[in-house]
């Protein structure tokens, strides 16, 4: 038995040495040797956080459009990811292109900004607590006798029961938003076109690194993208990456 | 036994001492040199003497070697040894040469050698004599090793460095090139510097070569053939005026000669019988005279000598407020890319200037080092309006030219356009750009996706849960609530049983003589009836509260006014004296039965 034991404790330090080698290859900065390594984790079992790490060493490796890349796939399989998200940010203020705030009413940009604020999950767990909330609120209006006391916790019970039913709608338009919501990256500079044809009137010239929606496609050819601000444009699929095909993991 | 043992060392001994020791001398041509060996047939030779060799160099020598062997050979014990000192010597002059006897003393006794003579001819073979053993002719390899123990001269391997211009301005770049020459039959393996060279007052470069192969060509040199590439390039820039010296670099070099001497067996495990030479071969230094840049030098002098040409642009090319924006300054060109100064650029008053950032993608070429140049100024405007980044001077200096040049950037009109961002966001935008990412996340530190994410199957149960439980809780609290109100119903309904009970019990006081106590007895039922009644504690109730409580029933008015009196005569009654008491005492018992009656 002890043998065994001590072979399966063996077996497991070789396998995390060797998992643990790509965080280590990072930290003494040979970034080419842990990409590698992360790549062919990620072939095994995709995560966010290997997404992520690899995201790191294209940075260091200045490849800004595939570091964009893959923080957008950390970001697909853990939107609660708080280090991708500053690390695009980061990017972002390296890249050249630049893009006006979306040209909508200001509560609605208001009500985008306050559901984008947080994930879908993040929503979820604000929810509990006032659900808690609404259940005690009923209860009071169930057990106290004062009917003043009885109007007031069925009052309170009223909003809170709302207060619960926002939150899960934000939860629900979050979570369908983030899982259909097709993404790519542009790995190349190109031109834009308002129509999928190369003879069609030319937009304006977007260049490498910059992540949009997709939201439709022309043949194998072309894919239109809705840039940050809002208008979509038709560009050659070529040049860009999806995030994720399909919209799903 | 150790008699017999005794006697057979002393037989061998006896014997060894019997066998003539003999001190032999012989030559063997290798073409260009000669290996002049004495053997003696002993190992315990000493006081070796060689013979006067003033006729020739002396390459290499004296290498000592020994050979000693044991045979059992049809019964018979056949033992030989032998020592030998081998010399290579190249003969200083033509002709015929005679080498004299060497000595060597054994046990004792000295030996002397034979005398050889040898015939040198200028480059030519000659065979070298000998009574009784002969190697024959000596052997020139056309191709192929040498043989080991040759020695590696001059001639046979040497570098030399070859600059691309000796005379030249401060910070003009010359090419150091360094060659290897290597003669045919000399099989050279590797070439390493054997230090870092110190170039005093210059910046070097070094320009590896290609896939770290040397490319050899033949080439003819004072009647022999050699093998040329080139090992090493270095650039470099003269940092100081006047005479440069560029020290001699000193290189090992590895060598690979034939061992033939070694049989088979042995050669098999020596790597094939060919051993690496270490030699080192080190260049002449060299003097570079370096000019002065002319005086005066102009103020704005960016550093370069060279060729350039210089451009400036806006990389981003609307300009808002609050906006960072980019202007790159571009030198193209050949000379010391790497020393050039940062131009310094005019911006507007009241624009934000961050510290410029250098990038350079050069490559080293005989000329210099060729490629270009960027400085990215980053800036942020606060104001709309129209503004200038002025032409920016950038000044090198030509050695074509032999003077210095001005280039100019075009001016650059900057139209600055209302924003929707606040300084506030300029401002995290530049903390953002001067930030490092994020540190990678370590395995152990890795959150997996929260287990109550929206939507999964436990987060609803969780909700379902809560509701479960307060469910729960609810049904438990009426009951507790339900029990406690029956506890209350059942007291009120028991009240007035209670009360008379107590009544009865209190009369029996009476009876028995205690006026008194008997009487705070009916008062105490009477505040009992009350409390249970109403489900007070009884220390609340006073005359007033009961009164108002049975108010709230419905009692009538006379009746209640008659519980207060009976409660404050009773009260009264407790602290009159005992006889009065008990008179008292019968009065107010027949009013509480009454009182009883219609509270009923």
């Amino acid at each position: 038995m002890k043998r065994y034991i001590l072979l399966f404790s063996f077996l497991t330090i070789f396998i995390a040495g060797f998992a643990l080698n790509a965080d280590s290859l990072y930290l003494q900065k040979d970034y080419i040797g842990a990409m590698k390594l992360y790549e062919e984790q990620l072939k095994e079992t995709p995560s966010a956080r290997l997404y992520y790490n690899l995201g790191n060493c294209h940075y260091r490796l200045n490849n800004y459009p595939k570091a964009v890349l893959n923080y957008e796939r950390c970001l697909k399989l853990d939107p609660s990811c708080k280090d991708a998200q500053f690390n695009l940010d980061l990017i972002h203020t390296k890249l050249p292109d630049r893009f006006a705030e979306k040209s909508e009413m200001f509560f609605v940009r208001w009500y985008q900004q306050e559901l984008n604020a947080h994930s879908a999950t993040e929503w979820g767990l604000m929810a509990l607590p006032v659900w808690a909330l609404t259940l005690v609120l009923f209860a009071l209006y169930l057990l106290l006798r004062s009917p003043w006391q009885r109007r007031l916790s069925f009052a309170l019970f009223i909003l809170s029961l709302l207060f619960t039913l926002t939150l899960h709608v934000f939860a629900a338009v979050r979570n369908h938003q983030t899982k259909t919501e097709i993404r790519a990256v542009l790995m190349q500079s190109t031109d834009t076109y308002t129509q999928p044809a190369l003879t069609s009137k030319k937009d304006r010239a977007l260049h490498e690194g910059t992540a949009f929606r997709v939201t439709d496609t022309y043949g194998k050819e072309w894919l239109q993208a809705e840039l940050p601000d809002g208008k979509t444009v038709w560009l050659p699929a070529a040049k860009a990456e999806y995030v994720f095909k399909n919209g799903n993991k | 036994m150790n008699k017999r043992l005794l006697a057979l060392t002393l037989t061998m001994s006896l014997a060894c001492a019997a066998i003539a020791q003999s001190f032999e001398a012989q030559v063997e041509n290798l073409g260009k040199y000669f290996r002049l060996s004495f053997t003696v047939s002993s190992k315990d030779a000493e006081h070796f003497t060689p013979p006067s060799l003033a006729d020739f160099e002396i390459l290499s020598g004296p290498a000592q070697s020994s050979y000693s062997s044991v045979q059992f050979v049809n019964g018979k014990v056949s033992h030989s040894e032998s020592l030998s000192f081998t010399y290579i010597i190249r003969p200083k002059k033509s002709g015929q040469i005679t080498i004299g006897p060497a000595s060597v003393s054994v046990n004792g006794k000295t030996l002397r050698s034979n005398s050889v003579s040898l015939t040198a001819t200028a480059a030519s073979q000659s065979s070298g004599g000998r009574s009784g053993k002969n190697q024959g002719g000596g052997m020139v390899e056309s191709s192929g090793v040498q043989q080991s123990g040759t020695p590696v001269t001059q001639r046979d391997l040497f570098i030399d460095v070859t600059p691309t211009r000796t005379t030249v301005y401060e910070q003009e770049a010359v090419l150091l090139t360094y060659r290897i020459h290597v003669r045919l039959g000399v099989g050279l393996a590797n070439t390493t510097l054997t230090r870092r060279p110190d170039f005093k007052n210059l910046i070097s470069q070094e320009i590896p070569i290609p896939g770290n192969e040397i490319q050899m060509s033949m080439e003819h040199l004072n009647g022999a053939t050699y093998r040329t590439g080139t090992i090493l390039q270095y650039l470099v820039f003269p940092q100081k005026a006047g005479a440069l010296t560029i020290p001699g670099l000193s290189f090992d070099c590895t060598v690979i000669q034939q061992d033939n001497s070694l049989d088979f067996a042995d050669a098999f495990f020596n790597g094939g019988g060919s051993i690496g030479v270490q030699v080192q071969r080190s260049v002449k230094p060299l003097t570079l005279t370096v000019k002065e840049l002319p005086k005066p030098k102009p103020t704005a002098f960016s550093g370069g000598v060279g060729r350039f040409s210089v451009k400036g642009e806006l990389l981003s090319p609307e300009l808002r407020t609050n906006e960072p924006c980019t202007y790159r300054i571009t030198v193209e060109g050949t000379g010391n890319m790497k020393l050039i100064a940062t131009p310094s650029v005019t911006f507007p008053k009241d624009f934000d200037i961050y510290d410029p950032k250098t990038e350079e993608q050069t490559e080293a070429t005989s000329e210099g080092l060729k490629g270009k140049l960027t400085f990215d100024y980053t800036f942020v405007p606060h104001n709309k309006g129209d503004y200038e980044i002025p032409a920016v001077d950038f000044i090198y200096f030509s050695p074509e030219e032999n003077r210095y040049v001005t280039l100019s950037t075009k001016p650059t009109k900057l139209h600055v356009l209302q924003g929707t961002r606040s300084a506030e966001d300029a401002e995290r935008e530049m903390e953002l750009r001067n930030s490092d990412i994020r540190p990678i996340i370590a395995e152990a530190d890795a959150q997996s996706e929260s287990v109550l994410a929206w939507g999964s199957l436990i987060y609803w149960i969780l909700n379902l849960l809560l509701a479960f439980i307060a469910f729960v809780a609810i049904k438990a609290v009426r009951k507790y609530m339900a029990a406690e109100a029956d506890t209350v119903g059942r007291k009120r309904s028991k009240a007035i049983r209670t009360a008379r009970k107590r009544i009865d019990e209190s009369r029996k006081q009476l009876q028995a003589g205690e006026a008194v106590p008997a009487i705070g007895a009916l008062r105490q039922a009477l505040t009992g009836y009350v409390a249970d009644t109403f489900n007070r504690p009884e220390a609340e109730l006073t005359k007033e509260t009961m009164s108002e409580l049975l108010q709230t029933k419905g009692i009538a008015q006379d009746t209640i006014e008659r519980f207060a009196k009976m409660i404050a005569e009773c009260d009264f009654a407790r602290y009159a004296p005992q006889a009065q008491a008990a008179t008292m005492a019968e009065e107010l018992f027949a009013e509480a039965e009454k009182i009883m009656n219609k509270l009923a």
